[in-house]
């Protein structure tokens, strides 16, 4: 939003924006979050200029600013505060509102300023931890399921099984082929050739003198049904390089 | 779910004007990104609504130009890449959408920054607006919305955490609730805007 992530990052989270609904809602709520900060003065002086030289630049984006403002007016005139505006009442906000300054009573403007880095670390804080729950997800019960490739349903070979009930996640195995590669990315296909997830990035690991890749698959994502994990290894030139297809088969419970 | 018609066709302002995308090209962009209409449909909404912001994030001028570039060049390519490509689509939109950035940035200079201009004319139509809009939600949304929206710094996290406390939700789940009020609020008000000015 203001520009300032690194281009790899950037450009992980923009792909994931794309097919993510969770994290897309993600960044419309902390757009609204960032407008109403500017807009109440909470926001640093760095901040704020990136806001304005950035974040605002786009004509969508100032819509939203008027929209926040007109909002922010009509809650101050219309809310319960404003109708049930008792001294009581008020007291108990100003108090709510001077603590840190009660803190820091010589230095007003040093209160002023850790409290508007307090609220950004709180809300940063839920911003990271949401952001990291949705992404970094780990499951706490998983089961282990090995894979190898090419094998064609006239085989006989396919990987076939039943999900237990409350299971966070399926862990495939994936036999790996010759050749070694920096990282890898799995696909996993349903058997209409649709993604049903994608990992990026996943390091080789050695099992009984194999080289193996190990992919958690969340259990809630994987229906009854035939599915194949189209695997790639990622070359030194940078380059994406297909290693094969490992079928596999989910069956009723 | 919207229908068809509604789909954005032949965008105005394309940076590129050699290809136009018609209403066969566009069928043809709906069937590749899921066999069921209403799906794709969605999912047609979904991936220009995202390129859009993806854009704007990007600090691009104009990102509902650049997302209708990036939804005419994909589909100019269909017949190219429908046969052979497997996987996520919109991966595919996101890989042409980085293309679409950089010639942009190389062909666009950057534009002075917008002035906000909003008059006290517009100002007072827009708040009759929210007004209006703000009517037409339901008691216990609108409630949320003024007790949401309410407070300041320290004090608006203390009164969100009771308010979620008192709904018998996460906070995080009624950040997402009251997005969702706002968000709905601030199309109405978009709409009622439209109408006014129209």
């Amino acid at each position: 939003m203001l520009g300032i992530l690194p281009q790899d990052q950037a450009v992980e989270l923009e792909e994931r924006l794309l097919i993510d609904g969770e994290l897309y809602e993600e960044l419309l709520i902390a757009e609204d979050e960032l407008v109403d900060q500017f807009l109440s003065g909470e926001m640093p002086d760095g901040e704020r200029e990136t806001v304005e030289t950035h974040f605002l630049r786009a004509p969508g984006r100032q819509e939203h600013l008027l929209f926040a403002r007109a909002l922010r007016k009509y809650v101050s005139t219309n809310g319960p505060q404003a109708v049930n505006n008792s001294g009581a009442q008020q007291k108990t906000v100003d108090e709510r509102r001077s603590w840190l300054p009660r803190l820091f009573p010589r230095y007003p403007a040093l209160a002023f300023s850790l409290g508007g880095a307090l609220v950004l670390i709180i809300v940063g804080g839920i911003w990271l931890a949401n952001r990291i729950s949705n992404r970094l997800h780990e499951p706490q019960t998983v089961w282990a399921i090995e894979l190898t490739p090419g094998l064609q349903r006239d085989e006989g070979g396919i990987k076939s099984f039943a999900i237990p009930a409350n299971l966070d996640a399926v862990r495939l195995q994936l036999d790996l082929p010759e050749g070694q590669y920096q990282s890898y990315e799995a696909i996993v296909l349903d058997v209409d050739g649709r993604s049903v997830t994608t990992r990026k990035n996943l390091k080789a690991q050695s099992a009984n003198g194999h080289q193996i890749v190990l992919l958690d698959v969340e259990a809630a994502l994987l229906a009854p049904g035939d599915y194949r994990v189209k695997l790639s290894g990622l070359s030194a030139s940078g380059s994406l390089e297909s290693l094969g297809s490992y079928p596999f088969k989910v069956l009723k419970k | 779910m919207h229908g068809l018609a509604q789909y954005r066709l032949n965008p105005a302002n394309s940076m590129n004007k050699n290809w136009d995308l018609t209403r066969e090209s566009f069928e043809a962009l709906l069937a590749w990104l899921d066999p069921n209409r209403e799906v794709a449909g969605q999912k047609y909404e979904n991936i220009r609504t995202r390129l859009i912001k993806i854009f704007a994030c990007r600090g691009c001028y104009e990102p509902e130009d650049l997302a209708d570039e990036t939804i005419n060049r994909v589909t100019n390519k269909l017949e190219e890449i429908e046969a052979t490509f497997i996987g996520e689509r919109a991966r595919y939109f996101y890989g042409v959408a980085n293309k679409v950035r950089l010639e942009y940035l190389r062909k666009k200079p950057v534009p002075p920054l917008p002035i906000v201009t909003n008059t006290s004319e517009e100002a007072e139509l827009r708040y009759q607006c929210l007004d209006r809009c703000a009517g037409k939600l339901t008691p216990q949304n609108r409630e949320l919305v003024f007790q949401y929206y309410q407070e300041e710094k320290r004090a608006k996290i203390e009164h969100r955490k009771d308010l979620a406390n008192r709904l018998g939700i996460a906070v995080n789940a009624l950040r997402i609730r009251a997005h969702r009020i706002r968000k709905s609020l601030q199309d109405c008000v978009r709409e009622c805007l439209e109408e006014a000015t129209a």
